[in-house]
This record gives C-alpha cells, sequence and structure tokens, in this order.
C-alpha cells in the first residue's frame, strides 16, 4: 500500500465522515444543552424519568414515564395535588356529587381552549372518555370509566356511546354510575382521562402519539427518540401561561450520566437514584438542592399465602420479624427509603401513624416458626429482578439475617417482565418487587381485595373485602379513612407480604430551579406549570 | 466479480430467514409478554378482560408458525410491522436510529483503523525500544478495559473537570458530541487491531523476500509500505472485520453511557419490553451489516493477495 493509496483512504474516510454529519443535519438546538445565559429564556431541561416516553397519546401506555410528559400536555376534568395527592379542579372548575354517590356534575370553564385554539365543551370530554373506553382503541387504561352507566354496552358494541355520560349544556358534564365509588376522582386525575380534540386525533390516526395536541399548560414541539422530548409554553392556558417558556426532557438510562450532566451544569432536575442519595444529602453545598418524599411504591417481600409455608400466618410474621429493615436502608440504600409500617405509604392523607408494624426481633420470629412446626427452619426460592434498590442486592442483604432464624433463601435472578408475569400466573413461593402508584388510598390497598389477589398475594378474606367495599362505596371521606386504616391494620396483622419500604423519590435540582414539588404518587409526575427558574 | 457479489448477496437470504426465526422462537419462548409491559406493571392493575383485548387488537394470539409467516411476508414488501412499544411503523423507528448508529460505529471504525494501523506498525518497526512498549501497553490497556467504564471516565475528565466537551447526548450530529463516544467505543477495537498489525509486521519484516528486497538496494519506505504492509494486511483486514460485531455490540453500552439515541439502546430496550417487531427490525438491519462487511473484507482479500479469485 502506497502512499499515494493512504491518502486517498484518508479522504475517503474523512469524507464518509463529513457526509454523514451534514446527512444528519447539523445541531438544531444549539442551546438546548443549557448555555441559554438567565434571563432570557425560561428554559427547564430535566431526564425523562424511567426512558423515553415511547408513546405521548395518553391512553396508550400506563406507564409512568409517558405520564410524566402527558401530564403537561393534557388536562382533564381534576388533577391531584402535587403535595397531598387530594383531588383539585382543573378544567372543571367546580363539581357536585349526589347524595347517593352515584352522579357526578362537573361544572367546566368557559375559558379553556385545546392547543389549537378551539374551546374545550363537555362533548369533548364525552368523546375522549368513549375514545379510552372503545375496544378498538385497545387502551390498557379502558378500565378507568368502568361502573359507569353504559359502559360495558358500549364496549360490547351494543351502544354506540355511554349512556352514562350526559352533556347537559356545553359546560356542564354528569357522570351517572352504577355504584359509588370513592376512587373515581381520583382515575379521572390522570392523564389517560384528560380531553382530546376529536377531530386531530381522527386526522393523524396512530400519530396523535408522536405529534399530540392537548390542553395542557405545554404543547408539544418536537422528539427525539431516545434522545430528547420537547415541549413549549401555551400562550392561552386557562390558567395563565407557564412561567417556563420551553421544557427539554433529556432521555439518559445510566444515572452516572445524568449525574456528570447536572454537575456539568446542563440537566436543571433529575430523579436520583440510591448510589448517589447520600453523598449530596450529606454534602453542604448540595442538601437543599433535594426533595425528598415518600413515594407510593411500596418495596416487598410478596408470599404465596396459598402455599406451604406462607400460608400459614406465623411463618409470614415471623419473617416480617427476622429482618433488621432499618439497617439494610441505612447501608444498602444509603438511607434512601422510608421504613414501612404497612402497606400504604406514611405520605397518604389516609396513613395512620398509630399504627404498628414489625420491630426487628429474631427470638419472636424463631419463637413463632417453631410455633408453626418448622423448628428447624426451611428453604424457599425467592424471584428477584437485578434492581439496586428493590432486587438483588437486597436479597443478599436479607438472607443472613433469614437464616438466623432458619430461612434459607434460594434467589432466583430474572428481569421484571418475567418475575411479573410469573407473579400474575401463581408461579412462585416468593419474590421481592416494588408495587403502587395508585393515589388514592382504596386504590391503593385493591390488589388485597379478592378480585385482584388471584394475580398477587392470593391473600384476601372475607373481612377485609368488606371494609374495602364499603370505604369504596362511602362519599364519607372521615368514614372513608377510618374504614381504609382498619383494612391496613387486618393487612399488617396477617403480612401478606414483607413490608420493607416506600421509596424515598428524590429530585436532584440545580440552584436556579424554584417550585417542584415533593409529589408522592410518583415524583415522576411533576406539574410544570408552577415550576420557574431564578434570572 | 459481479456474479461473485450478486451470488453472496443471495447466500445471506437463508441468513436472514435464520436470524428473524431464532428471534421469533426465543422471544416466544421467553416467559413475559409486551402486554402487561404497556401497563406499568408496578400498578398491577391490569384486568384480565383488558390483557386479552390487548392480545387480539396487536395480534398476538395467533399460533407462533401463523405469526412468523405473516412476518416474513410482510418483511419482502418492505413492511417490518408495528412497534408495540411506539405504535408506530418498525422500518420508521429503525430508519430514525440508523444515522446515529452509523455515525458512532464508521467513526468509531475509522478511528480505530488510523490508530490502530499507526501505533502497530510503529511499533513492529521500533521492536523493544520504546515506542512499541508505550504502544503495546496502550494496547492492552484499551483491550482489557469496558466501555463502559472508560466512557464514564471520559466523561468525568473531559466534561465535569475541564467543561470541554458536553458530556452526553447526540446534538443531532454535532461533532463535539460525537468525540467521547467515538474515542470510548474505537479505543478497545484499536488495541486489537495494533496487536494484530505489530505482529504481522513482524513476521512479514522477517520473510526473505524483505531481506532480497533490501539487498537489491530498495528505500526503507518502499520495502515497508510496498512489501512489508500489503502482505501484512491480510490478517489485519480479517480482524477488521471480524471486529465490526464487536463495533456493534460495544455500541450497546457506549449508547447507554452517553445517550446516543442508537440502534443497540433500541434493540436492548425493545427485547426487556418485549417488542418483538421491533427486535426483528434491528436484527435485519444488524445482519445486513454483518453481511454487506464481510463481503467487504472478503473483496479487499482479492486486492491484497492477488492469488484470491472469485469463483
Amino acid at each position: 500500500m502506497n502512499r499515494r493509496l493512504f491518502a486517498l483512504l484518508t479522504v475517503f474516510a474523512i469524507s464518509i465522515l463529513m457526509i454523514l454529519v451534514v446527512a444528519c443535519g447539523g445541531p438544531d438546538l444549539d442551546d438546548a444543552d443549557g448555555d441559554t445565559a438567565p434571563g432570557e429564556e425560561q428554559l427547564l431541561v430535566r431526564d425523562a424519568p424511567y426512558g423515553d416516553p415511547e408513546n405521548l397519546d395518553p391512553i396508550v401506555r400506563g406507564r409512568m414515564g409517558a405520564m410524566a410528559v402527558t401530564m403537561n400536555l393534557f388536562d382533564g376534568l381534576v388533577v391531584h395535588d402535587s403535595e397531598t395527592a387530594a383531588i383539585r379542579p382543573a378544567i372543571a372548575h367546580d363539581w357536585d356529587i349526589s347524595s347517593d354517590g352515584k352522579v357526578y356534575t362537573f361544572h367546566l370553564r368557559d375559558d379553556a381552549t385545546f392547543h389549537n385554539g378551539r374551546a374545550i365543551t363537555a362533548e369533548d370530554f364525552v368523546s375522549s372518555f368513549e375514545r379510552l373506553s372503545d375496544p378498538a382503541n385497545a387502551s390498557p387504561l379502558a378500565h378507568y370509566l368502568d361502573g359507569v352507566i353504559g359502559k360495558t354496552e358500549f364496549e360490547e358494541g351494543h351502544a354506540d356511546s355511554i349512556q352514562g355520560l350526559v352533556v347537559i349544556d356545553d359546560h356542564t358534564l354528569e357522570i351517572h354510575r352504577e355504584e359509588p365509588d370513592s376512587t373515581f376522582l381520583s382515575l379521572l386525575a390522570f392523564p389517560a382521562a384528560g380531553v382530546v380534540p376529536r377531530e386531530v386525533v381522527e386526522e393523524k390516526g396512530s400519530d396523535f402519539g408522536h405529534d399530540p395536541v392537548g390542553s395542557g399548560p405545554f404543547r408539544f414541539s418536537s422528539w427525539v427518540k431516545d434522545d430528547r422530548v420537547e415541549l413549549v409554553a401555551f400562550d392561552d392556558y386557562y390558567r395563565g401561561r407557564a412561567e417556563l417558556d420551553r421544557v427539554v426532557f433529556r432521555v439518559i438510562s445510566e444515572a452516572a450520566t445524568k449525574e456528570a450532566e447536572f454537575l456539568a451544569g446542563n440537566l436543571d432536575a433529575f430523579i436520583a437514584p440510591a448510589s448517589i442519595y447520600r453523598k449530596y444529602r450529606d454534602d453542604p453545598e448540595y442538601q437543599d438542592n433535594l426533595i425528598e418524599v415518600a413515594e407510593f411504591f411500596t418495596r416487598h417481600v410478596g408470599f404465596h399465602c396459598e402455599q406451604e409455608p406462607f400460608d400459614d400466618v406465623r411463618v409470614r410474621q415471623a419473617f416480617n420479624y427476622a429482618i433488621d429493615k432499618e439497617t439494610i436502608i441505612d447501608v444498602v440504600l444509603g438511607g434512601k427509603g422510608v421504613p414501612a409500617v404497612g402497606y400504604l405509604p406514611s405520605s397518604s392523607f389516609a396513613f395512620d401513624p398509630d399504627l404498628e408494624g414489625y420491630s426487628y426481633d429474631p427470638d419472636r420470629a424463631k419463637e413463632l416458626l417453631a410455633e408453626a412446626g418448622y423448628e428447624d427452619g426451611f428453604e424457599t426460592p425467592m424471584m428477584t429482578s437485578e434492581h439496586p434498590e428493590w432486587g438483588l442486592p437486597i436479597v443478599e442483604a436479607i438472607m443472613p439475617y433469614l437464616n438466623e432464624v432458619g430461612i434459607r433463601l434460594q434467589p432466583e435472578t430474572m428481569d421484571t417482565g418475567v418475575l411479573y408475569d410469573r407473579l400474575r400466573a401463581g408461579d412462585y413461593s416468593t419474590y421481592i418487587y416494588s408495587t403502587g402508584g395508585s393515589a388514592h388510598p382504596v386504590a391503593y390497598l385493591w390488589r388485597f381485595h379478592s378480585t385482584l389477589a388471584s394475580t398477587t398475594n392470593r391473600y384476601w378474606s372475607e373481612e377485609l373485602d368488606e371494609l374495602l367495599d364499603r370505604a369504596r362505596a362511602t362519599s364519607d371521606e372521615d368514614e372513608m379513612v377510618e374504614l381504609v386504616r382498619e383494612a391496613e391494620a387486618m393487612i399488617v396483622r396477617d403480612a401478606p407480604i414483607w413490608f420493607f419500604h416506600y421509596n424515598k423519590a428524590i429530585t436532584m435540582h440545580a440552584d436556579h430551579v424554584l417550585g417542584l414539588k415533593a409529589m408522592p404518587v410518583d415524583m415522576a409526575l411533576q406539574d410544570l406549570w408552577s415550576v420557574s427558574l431564578e434570572p | 466479480m459481479w456474479r461473485y457479489i450478486v451470488k453472496r448477496v443471495l447466500q445471506s437470504v437463508p441468513v436472514f430467514v435464520g436470524i428473524t426465526l431464532i428471534a421469533f422462537i426465543l422471544m416466544d419462548i421467553v416467559p413475559g409478554s409486551a402486554v402487561t409491559m404497556m401497563m406499568d406493571p408496578r400498578t398491577a392493575q391490569m384486568s384480565p378482560e383488558v390483557e386479552a383485548r390487548l392480545i387480539a387488537h396487536y395480534g398476538l394470539d395467533d399460533p407462533m408458525p401463523i405469526r412468523y409467516g405473516k412476518f416474513l411476508l410482510n418483511a419482502v414488501r418492505g413492511d417490518l410491522g408495528f412497534s408495540l412499544r411506539f405504535n408506530q411503523p418498525v422500518t420508521r423507528i429503525v430508519m430514525e436510529r440508523l444515522p446515529p448508529t452509523a455515525l458512532l460505529a464508521t467513526s468509531a471504525g475509522i478511528f480505530a483503523t488510523l490508530l490502530g494501523l499507526a501505533f502497530g506498525i510503529m511499533a513492529s518497526l521500533h521492536r523493544g525500544k520504546l515506542i512499541d512498549a508505550i504502544s503495546m501497553i496502550g494496547a492492552m490497556v484499551g483491550a482489557s478495559m469496558p466501555v463502559f467504564w472508560f466512557g464514564l471516565l471520559l466523561m468525568l475528565f473531559f466534561s465535569v473537570r475541564l467543561g470541554w466537551l458536553p458530556p452526553s447526548g447526540w446534538g443531532s450530529g454535532d461533532v463535539r458530541y460525537l468525540l467521547m463516544p467515538a474515542t470510548a467505543l474505537g479505543y478497545g477495537f484499536a488495541a486489537v487491531i495494533a496487536r494484530v498489525t505489530r505482529s504481522s509486521m513482524l513476521e512479514v519484516l522477517g520473510m526473505d523476500y524483505i531481506v532480497t528486497a533490501r539487498s537489491k538496494g530498495l528505500g526503507g519506505r518502499v520495502v515497508i509500505y510496498k512489501h512489508a504492509l500489503k502482505n501484512a494486511m491480510i490478517p489485519v483486514v480479517t480482524v477488521i472485520g471480524g471486529q465490526v460485531g464487536r463495533l456493534l455490540s460495544g455500541a450497546v453500552l457506549t449508547e447507554t453511557v452517553f445517550a446516543w439515541p442508537g440502534l443497540g439502546r433500541l434493540l436492548v430496550d425493545s427485547v426487556l419490553m418485549r417488542d418483538l417487531p421491533t427486535v426483528q427490525g434491528c436484527l435485519v438491519f444488524i445482519a445486513a451489516v454483518f453481511v454487506a462487511v464481510n463481503l467487504v473484507t472478503d473483496l479487499m482479500y482479492a486486492y491484497l493477495d492477488p492469488r484470491v479469485r472469485f469463483q
């Protein structure tokens, strides 16, 4: 190979590179990495929690990663409060519930419009709800409208519309239910129950999820999959224009990369994992940059309550007494976890501060095991993912504690998709997992209701069903809370799971970011309308 | 030669069928379903009726052979199906990822080849000297250092400490974003090339015809570049061709560390989400790259060694 050939090859290589760079287009958003001088444009760059949102049609996915974006694009009748998860007005400025709890009358604002400028009417909610429920759209969230009169007939094709959705006038909507349900409003506060402009949906078809038009504080601007989603403020938003002009969700899967971007000043806010929590919490320079909340996710070890040995309540209680969860949270999670008393997280308004859980008491655990006939202990497999906060590292940490009382774990590592399907199929003895995400306390405990128990822990009782049914049916909130607390006490007593911790969700943010909230439902669900940047 | 190329392309058809069939069977055997992943599985609230409806809607209730037959029929028409994750045609999703992946792999490959050849040749010409030792130590470090770790080191140093380069993202092709990922991905590759080049050059330089060339009074450069290098290149080309797989698999990690929106990340996420159509789409494209690179490698042999003839 002579020099000329070498030179030719080099020129060839460089030109390929140039062609590629040109073909791919130059930098389209030159200030998107946060170089903008403060005061010019209010631009927030945050992480896309849980990765790329994949689809921004609010009814197509039930994943939190998509909701973190869609909740800023789509408004519904009501919304969850960013700190208490209580129900607040959105497009409905007010609502009445009939005394039997079956008829909801929503009074809509007359100044709400879609991003395309068209005014929103009650009719739009009807068509949006029917779209959510229509089997042709195969939404995984189609159950939101369960219990509304005529929904089943509509689903089965016997009716063209849902009878229980009644338009009184342009700004008044009635929803008639078959039975009262205290959890209904909470479902309507999620983005899937948001209002969508029918004409745009029909025009775009499946592209709607990639170029959405909603009614929220921000409108869709651009999206490079696995790279970034951009939203811009909607000027005519009915609550007033957002302070931020632009929001960028950066898709970064590696936590260390997020940290580097944050330190380099390119990322204004991100959800921090346990691996870096303590470092920043203990650093005087950063401790004011952390927002923490006991999130509505309960990390637990679940037992198959219909199989030996976990069909015996004493064995399940012994498991709970055997482990020092505070130490594990401190050592393995660097303090990023709120020790669980029961299943319902401590940040829920229905949480009972007087409820007593299980303390670390290995002697009591041994006694209980002996009473149950397991003096010599037993072996049991445990399904686990490799998740750092509710997977293999935790299993490895609890094994010595359990060995101490005679329970010998055999971990089986698998990905969460497999774990979840085996859990639903009942093909397990124990597993470690994180569940939650429901905002309403009754909905949160519903996995222990007999209707769902067959796909969870196979633990239920008629007594518990009755408490949960009553809590769901009552329209008196105090009564609901009382019943939830009774149900929770029963769950703690029967210990269908090892109550490990409520996720302590952490948002790390730069000094100049104001208004991020400690959102308990999921820290990722930030209402960015109230966020601003200090000049 | 053209007949040979056409023949080779036709021979690759069974490769595509085989790859997609194996992927189909594997994804079918693996537990976990795309449908339950559409719901956040942590909320654990998908009712069996909704699940059944989704399975029917996405055509997942047909027996495996029928689904595979449908896939093949559509694939020959250029339709790779509809992604379960994105609700978008797979071809469109894959085409979106191609520019970033091509840019990353090509620049890493070019970087690695130039660097590897240069250091390999230098090391062989100065055998036992300081430059040889430095090159070979550098090559050993490169060959044994995980891409993941090396990438994070680069990021901490050049972005966080010095603030010279953006830590991650692809910046729509902006070269500043490309430098670190391409270096991280190319380094290990360069190390392999340097080592093979050095040993191959040393072997050739000891051959009789090199001695003959020198003894008949040819200058050092002509001997090295015309007589030695061309012959030494045959094993190097083999290694480069074979290592393209490494570039693509290493790209998965590089893309993850540097938040690069490429094919590797798409493939891994789609496997985790059980999105078979997207997995198939990625595999078809990756297989096409392999087939093309192998073909080019074989054509290179003929250029380097005129005794090789196409049949």
